[in-house]
């Protein structure tokens, strides 16, 4: 008889504690999962270029605003290859309950600054550049809304004031971006800063962000304390950072998200280990008298560990897949509900091999003590017992 | 009948004193829904407390004036030559200065907490008339700021909590010092987590000139928001909307604790499940241990019903001590404790974990149906169990 053939054998012996053990460690692994890819979203880790482009913000917040005239100082730097302000206008089209996130920029660089998340045509890109008043619109936003190229659309705005003293923008829909990865987000608009800062009464001349793209990648981060210390005594002091970065820190700010992440994903893999642990000693308790005849047939005390930790094996791994098959179900389908909101919601590489450390791991804790009650059991104390 | 009780008395005793002789897998499920509650606890009393925050900064002496369609202060702007026509509105309360009006402006600013790590604070530029307007809010130490001067007034919950917010510090804001003149206390609420400068100053330094963000007034008695509401509707030129600062409140409140309860939920949830795996699976074995036990009873003519809720109340024995022990441990450590997350503007709001008798009834729910869960089918198998195929036979 081959060994895989025991350890399954075993393994099936009690069907229904078999389920719930798996079950028990595919919850875990479930929470572990989601958490993860949430916690990775916020974090941008794979989000292409969020590593490489620099955010200038406000040192008091990304709710603050810098003054444009930064943009030409920052574009001497010499290690900056190509900078946009990003200027955030909050607005709606018919419903005020309708908003859209609209960004004022610098149209030809922002375009290729984003070339990484927005595809746009040619012929889109060339009308965009030269249309003053032009609108760049995400596709699933034109369908939704009807908007064709050369419409003429009016949007409201919320948070900024015009000279005219009225909140009515008005656009020419000049080009559709699709998103680069299939399923990303389509439901912003861009406009030129310049179109919209010259009729603003609030808050004129001053961007959001400032968007900065390095020659050199490795030199970004003396770039950036270049750019600070320049401003550090200034009205509007700055912090440059990756977009990575930034996302860090805004998830920094939720509330220490991460910490609490790690707490429940440690209650939880605590309790699977206390449970899973527990019915393993049971179980090997229960089958003494076998074990006893294993070893009186010569069996030696490390076949039968290896038989026992086989089976342990096999729970958790069979556990680990459930538990993160479904998290990718849930995470693909809840990314897609979410993917203007929070996009890059996914299990990436790295998740998955920290579930795989974390299954290894179970294996060893909760395997330990039944397999060194099952190797160490003497055949007299086994057999003996009735 | 009284066989019948009896009986289950009886078989509930044994398996009940037989619980010390499986402690292993007892603790274990014990463990683990005390864990599955206590996570569930958690997020419910973040829920209660982030609420109850943010619901407590309103009153209903008190309106808020904002552009029409704005869902928040946050998302609003008023043309600051609207400002004068709101001088003759009706239904505003007279203090010694005039009319109470105070129109408003947020920046946001970075400060240092006492831990050393730096977050973004909502700064809220005001008229002098500020605190006046406020039926909620009063002076716990120190002074008004006076107008034209570089100077903030401090929420208690940020004082308590920023080393550049105590009474008499001073902090660097947009390139100049300003220096911590007074501290208020608002009762514990959201507005506790805001610090306060002259608007004009917060207007020219932090870039927000040209409009306000909203408005505040003091009505002059309970009925005087309608009047106000409807003057404000015949001036329709300035598409401003006026309602109490209570219902303001009230409904940024359920739109936040909404999220923290969305997040929640379903993790209390799969934490539920798998403690529900872990009873399930204790009870089971409980059942496989106590079969010799199980089956001499059905000998001595015990019947199923009794097996069935001894091995029930055994269930809901270990559940509710592990739900009972979750419920104290969150009591005793979580109740009160103070935290902050992130809010409306972007900065830092303070709260307190807060655990209501609702949440705690919740909780309990939820322990329960896992016991029921866990129990019957273990409880059902042992009933059913024929005498002659016990194992170990």
């Amino acid at each position: 008889m081959r060994m895989s053939t025991l350890v399954a054998r075993n393994a099936l012996r009690n069907p229904v504690r078999l389920v719930l053990m798996v079950a028990c460690i595919a919850i875990a692994f479930l929470i572990f999962g989601v958490l993860s890819a949430v916690g990775a979203a916020f974090r941008m880790e794979d989000q292409p270029g969020a590593h490489e482009r620099v955010m200038i913000v406000n040192r008091n917040g990304l709710q603050q605003t810098l003054p444009i005239a930064y943009l030409a100082d920052i574009r001497q730097q010499p290690n900056v290859a190509a900078a946009t302000p990003v200027r955030l206008a909050i607005a709606y089209w018919r419903e005020p309950k309708d908003v859209l996130s609209a960004v004022m920029v610098d149209p030809a660089i922002y375009l290729t600054l984003s070339e990484d998340s927005a595809v746009v045509s040619a012929e889109d890109r060339a009308r965009f550049v030269a249309t003053r008043d032009g609108l760049l619109v995400g596709q699933a936003l034109a369908t939704r809304n009807g908007w064709k190229r050369g419409d003429l659309v009016t949007l409201q705005s919320l948070n900024d004031l015009r000279t005219d003293g009225t909140r009515s923008w008005s656009f020419r829909v000049a080009g559709i971006y699709r998103a680069a990865k299939p399923g990303g987000p389509e439901l912003a608009v861009a406009g030129h800063y310049d179109y919209f800062n010259d009729a603003l009464l609030t808050g004129r001349d001053r961007a959001n962000w400032i968007m900065v793209q390095g020659r050199d990648v490795t030199a970004n981060d003396a770039m950036a304390r270049a750019i600070d210390a320049s401003y550090a005594n200034s009205a509007a002091a700055t912090r440059t950072q990756s977009e990575a970065a930034l996302g860090r820190a805004f998830l920094s700010q939720i509330g220490d998200v991460v910490l609490i992440i790690r707490l429940v994903v440690g209650a939880a893999f605590l309790v699977i280990l206390c449970i899973v642990g527990n019915t393993l000693i049971f179980m090997v308790g229960e089958r003494t008298r076998e074990i006893g005849v294993l070893k009186t047939l010569g069996f030696s005390g490390g076949r039968v560990a290896r038989i026992v930790v086989g089976e342990v094996a096999l729970i958790t791994l069979a556990g680990a897949a459930v538990g993160m098959s479904l998290a990718l179900l849930i995470v693909t389908a809840v990314a897609s509900a979410t993917k203007d909101m929070l996009p890059g919601l996914a299990i990436g590489p790295t998740t998955l091999g920290i579930a795989a450390l974390l299954a290894g791991g179970l294996v060893l804790l909760t395997g330990l003590l039944p397999v060194v009650k099952a190797a160490r059991l003497d055949i007299v104390t086994a057999l003996g017992r009735v | 009948m009284f066989s019948h009780v009896r009986q289950v008395g009886a078989v509930a005793r044994i398996a009940l004193l037989g619980l010390p002789s499986r402690a292993r897998m007892s603790l274990a499920a014990i463990f683990g829904i005390a864990l599955a509650t206590l996570v569930l606890l958690g997020f419910l009393a973040m829920a209660s407390g982030f609420r109850s925050t943010v619901a407590g900064a309103g009153s209903d002496q008190a309106a808020i004036i904002l552009a029409e369609g704005s869902p928040s202060e946050f998302a609003s702007a008023i043309d600051i030559n609207r400002l004068a026509q709101l001088q003759n509105a009706p239904g505003i309360a007279h203090g010694p200065g005039g009319p109470l009006i105070s129109p408003e402006n947020f920046a946001t600013i970075s400060a240092v907490d006492d831990q050393g790590t730096e977050a973004n604070l909502s700064l809220r530029g005001m008229a002098t008339q500020g605190l006046a307007v406020r039926p909620l809010a009063r002076l716990a130490a120190g002074r008004m700021f006076a107008p034209g001067s570089n100077e903030l007034v401090v929420g208690a919950s940020l004082a308590a909590r920023y080393r550049d917010l105590k009474l008499g510090r001073s902090i660097r804001l947009a390139g100049m010092a300003w220096k911590v003149v007074g501290i208020f206390d608002a009762g514990g609420s959201a507005a506790e987590s805001e610090v306060w400068a002259d608007r004009t100053l917060v207007a020219q330094f932090f870039g927000s000139s040209g409009a306000v963000q909203s408005v505040r007034v003091r009505l002059a008695n309970a009925g005087a928001l309608l009047p106000l509401q409807r003057y404000l509707a015949a001036e329709s030129a300035s598409k401003l909307t006026a309602r109490s600062e209570k219902d303001y409140f009230a409904v940024q409140a359920r739109n936040m604790g909404k999220l923290i309860l969305f997040i929640g939920w379903p993790l209390g949830i799969a934490m539920a499940i798998g403690a529900l795996a872990g009873a399930l699976n204790t009870m089971f074995t409980s059942v496989s241990a106590r079969s010799e036990e199980i089956r001499t009873l059905r000998i001595l003519g015990y019947r199923g019903l009794p097996v069935f809720l001894s091995t029930m109340a055994e269930a809901i024995v270990l559940v509710l001590i592990g739900c009972a022990a979750a419920i104290s441990l969150s009591l005793a450590f979580l109740n009160g404790r103070s935290a902050s997350t992130i809010g409306g503007n972007l900065s830092q709001v303070m709260f307190r974990f807060d655990l209501g008798v609702s949440d705690i009834l919740q909780s309990v729910v939820v322990a329960l149906v896992v016991a029921i869960l866990g129990g019957a089918l273990p409880a059902w198998r042992a009933a059913r169990r024929p005498l002659a195929a016990a194992p170990g036979a």
